[in-house]
């Protein structure tokens, strides 16, 4: 086991290979807010990447209605469970175990999901912690509450999958940090669908070796985002790079987000992998359960998110969501406009802060007719 | 006064020395059944470090805490044990559930081994070798023309008999099997590399043997309480292999072998089986009630009138008449990915952990059944053929074999071994 440096938990871990970062690291932001779970970039992606036979149980993404929804059914507390508790130290450094540091003779801690716990993509939408009492009424705070969560591979920069491999079948990109199954070299031993904590690989019963996410590198290798990126009607989702290793750049969205607002968040920074997909956590849920989903930095982040409003620099960068299919790689914000470019600095993207209204007669004279609001 | 403490030391000396004599022959066997795998005592490098001379390299303490919990002495900081660790590939050793007088034992025995000058205890070792293998010294007849210079023997023999016919594996009960004697050998669990196998599962497995000019076969039984025959996420398969050094010249570690000595091996499984008895084992097969509302671009294959829907499109159908770009596995030419099977074996190659590869050249053949709690199983091996990945000798070499309990979600490493035997070919 060598010794690597997790900025997200602030303090060194144990993982079975070197620390060695890509050049540059594929990043994705999501807007919890946002999202509606209308399931465009499920679909998206499963007929993109994952319709043909064997595939059925395969979603490299899904949105799942928190805190009872889940796919495959309960992946998340029951690899917490395995954790044996997590806690964070006020100093904001983690004390507890990642699934590296695992005193079961495993290599990885993972939990292993029965076949059942895939056959129900999307059970528990929309359902709401509790019920209502008789006489409730909303008074600003909701009494009940549910969010939810799009999901998917997090590219991480420690995957649990590739250190469980004993083929060495997995490797992570050096060019963006794309983390990929390599398919003809896979014997289907299913260690990383034990060892994934986010539970993003998947197991194909009829090629018999396991299948994930694969970033729609193919896109991404032409400056493009991906589809479920692309395709997201709420514009929840930004797809581009980070270098952790780097000074943050008050340029780049992403380090503007993540590392100088610190308003999108990690998802289970606890389990150890270093994600690469930041949440920005949603503003109505209560405190401790947000914490245990996104670490000890939540309240600060959604004051943050609170006041974005005002500040127009952060504005700006939320504003590229959903505008382009193009990679953005920094952004300016202008007065009235948020300016993305891509790599070489050419604008690909313009944004006004407020859409331009516009308010038309209700005699239309060109058609010599009344226009009507017809619903 | 300093005349008698040396004169004590000599005598305290003395008696060491007969105590390790006496401690190398129990050190030789935990040995062979813990360290042998990783490690040799002047051969080389295997996965782990050569052995010879540990005793003069390091201190007695340091040895004992190290093969006790090796990754704790690396944690803990010792220059020694890190640069040994990074000198290796990173690949960690198993903390060994050892006694300390267990662990001086094997220390005892890789002193004798590495001063073969010491008269003592290379007399205890070849006591027990003789004790241990009368027979073999006996019937062992013709010397190899080229015996392996790290040529150990082994504690188990198997004979294998000469036999005139074809030997049709899919006759599990031929006659001429119940002729041949059968060895029975003790399995163990699989804990030297990641992922072990921590809840062993099968105690032993019997094994005949007859030979044919360019063919080994085996007729392998063991017990086995459920048939697992599936595949799915959280289902496994039971499993068998046997492997063979390329080569006698240099015997490779049982473990997969390693970069000086390539393994051939022959991989049974209970899913192709299957695949073999009943035909691909597809997805509505093992979910006779699925239901998909469609696999895009194979609507041409629908027709309502005759009730044909998606979920009646079979693998096989699609690997006949059109691109698997949907079936990645297949579409990269996976070897698992093999939809239309003809063997439930496959023949692979590797030199160690991770490297197993399948050949070219098929040419093994395997049947299996199950019944009353036990599998019954017919592997045919080419042998001599010329091929360079296919096991080559005169007249002995080693096998070692592996099952897997798909019951108890034995799965890759996670196995149970029995580490080399010697096999005779009788005339």
């Amino acid at each position: 086991m060598a010794k690597v440096k997790n900025w997200q938990l602030n303090r060194e871990m144990e993982y079975p290979y070197e620390e060695k970062k890509p050049k540059k690291q594929i990043t994705y932001v999501f807007d919890t807010n946002k999202c509606i779970a209308c399931q465009t970039c499920t679909v998206a992606c499963k007929t993109t990447w994952t319709s043909g036979k064997g595939e059925e149980t395969i979603f490299f993404n899904n949105v799942e209605t928190k805190p009872y929804g889940g796919y495959p059914q309960k992946w998340d507390v029951n690899t917490l469970k395995e954790l044996n508790g997590q806690e964070w130290g006020k100093d904001g450094v983690y004390k507890g175990k990642t699934i590296f540091e695992s005193e079961t003779g495993e290599r990885v801690t993972g939990w292993r999901p029965p076949e059942r716990n895939y056959a129900f993509p999307n059970i528990g939408e929309d359902e709401v912690l509790g019920n209502m009492e008789k006489g409730a009424f909303f008074n600003g705070i909701h009494d009940i509450w549910m969010f939810y969560l799009a999901r998917i591979c997090n590219h991480c920069s420690y995957p649990g999958c590739l250190a469980a491999c004993p083929r060495k079948a997995i490797y992570k990109r050096e060019e963006d940090g794309i983390v990929l199954i390599d398919q003809s070299r896979c014997r289907g031993y299913k260690e990383c669908v034990k060892a994934c904590p986010y539970k993003k690989t998947f197991f194909n019963m009829v090629t018999r070796v396991s299948e994930k996410c694969i970033g729609c590198y193919p896109l991404i290798e032409q400056g493009e985002q991906p589809r479920c990126v692309t395709s997201c009607i709420g514009k929840i989702r930004l797809q581009g790079f980070m270098e952790d290793a780097k000074e943050p750049r008050r340029d780049s969205p992403f380090d503007m987000i993540v590392r100088i607002k610190k308003i999108a968040l990690p998802l289970y920074p606890q389990f150890g992998t270093q994600p690469n997909v930041y949440y920005v956590p949603p503003v109505h849920v209560p405190k401790d359960f947000l914490i245990q989903m996104f670490g000890p930095n939540v309240e600060e982040a959604i004051t943050q998110y609170r006041n974005m409003k005002d500040d127009k620099e952060l504005l700006a960068a939320f504003m590229l969501f959903g505008n382009t299919h193009r990679i953005i790689h920094s952004y300016k914000a202008e007065e009235n406009y948020a300016v993305g470019y891509n790599e070489i600095g050419d604008e690909i993207v313009r944004v006004p802060y407020v859409e331009p209204v516009l308010n038309r007669p209700h005699w239309d004279a060109q058609f010599q007719t009344f226009r009507h609001n017809t619903p | 006064m300093k005349r008698i403490l040396f004169l004590v030391l000599i005598a305290v000396a003395t008696q060491l020395q007969s105590v390790y004599a006496q401690n190398a022959a129990a050190g030789e066997k935990t040995f062979k059944a813990s360290c042998n795998a990783c490690h040799s005592i002047g051969k080389g490098k295997i996965v782990g470090p050569d052995l010879i001379n540990v005793n003069k390299r390091r201190t007695e303490k340091w040895l004992i805490s190290f093969i006790r919990s090796s990754q704790t002495v690396v944690k803990s900081g010792d220059p020694i044990a890190v640069k040994l660790f990074n000198d290796h590939n990173k690949i960690p050793m198993p903390d060994q559930k050892l006694t300390d007088a267990q662990i001086k034992d094997v220390l005892a025995y890789i002193k004798s081994k590495s001063a073969p000058a010491n008269p003592a205890p290379a007399t205890a070792a070849t006591k027990k070798a003789a004790i241990s293998t009368p027979s073999t010294k006996t019937t062992t007849k013709p010397v190899v023309a080229k015996q392996a210079d790290d040529w150990i023997d082994a504690e188990y023999k198997l004979k294998s008999y000469p036999t005139q016919q074809d030997v049709n594996p899919k006759e599990l009960n031929a006659e001429f099997w119940s002729k041949i004697e059968a060895l029975k050998l003790p399995v163990s669990p699989q804990t030297l590399a990641y992922p072990t196998l921590q809840i062993p599962s099968i105690e032993y497995l019997t094994v005949k043997s007859v030979y044919r000019p360019k063919e080994v076969a085996f007729l392998i039984e063991w017990n086995d309480s459920s048939k697992s025959n599936e595949v799915d996420v959280v289902k496994f398969c039971d499993q068998f292999a046997v492997e063979f050094p390329l080569s006698t010249k240099v015997i490779p570690s049982y473990m997969m072998g390693n970069k000086e000595g390539m393994v051939h091996i022959v991989h049974w499984k209970a899913i192709w089986q299957e695949d073999c008895e009943k035909g691909f084992q597809d997805v509505q097969v093992k979910y006779p009630n699925m239901w998909v509302d469609v696999y895009p671009g194979l609507e041409s294959y629908l027709d309502r009138s005759k009730r044909i829907y998606a979920q009646d499109i079979t693998a096989v159908q699609i690997v006949d008449t059109r691109s698997t770009g949907n079936m990645p596995g297949t579409y990269s030419k996976n070897p698992m990915s093999q939809i239309k099977r003809k063997e439930p074996v496959e023949e692979a190659v590797a030199e160690g952990f991770g490297t197993l590869t399948t050949q070219e050249t098929q040419q093994a053949k395997a049947w299996a059944e199950w019944k009353d709690g036990k599998w019954k199983l017919c592997v045919v091996v080419p042998v001599n053929t010329g091929n360079k990945y296919k096991a080559t000798f005169t007249d002995r070499t080693k096998v070692a074999f592996a099952l897997w309990d798909g019951g108890f979600q034995n799965i890759g490493g996670r196995k149970h071994f029995i580490p080399w035997v010697d096999l005779f070919f009788q005339k």
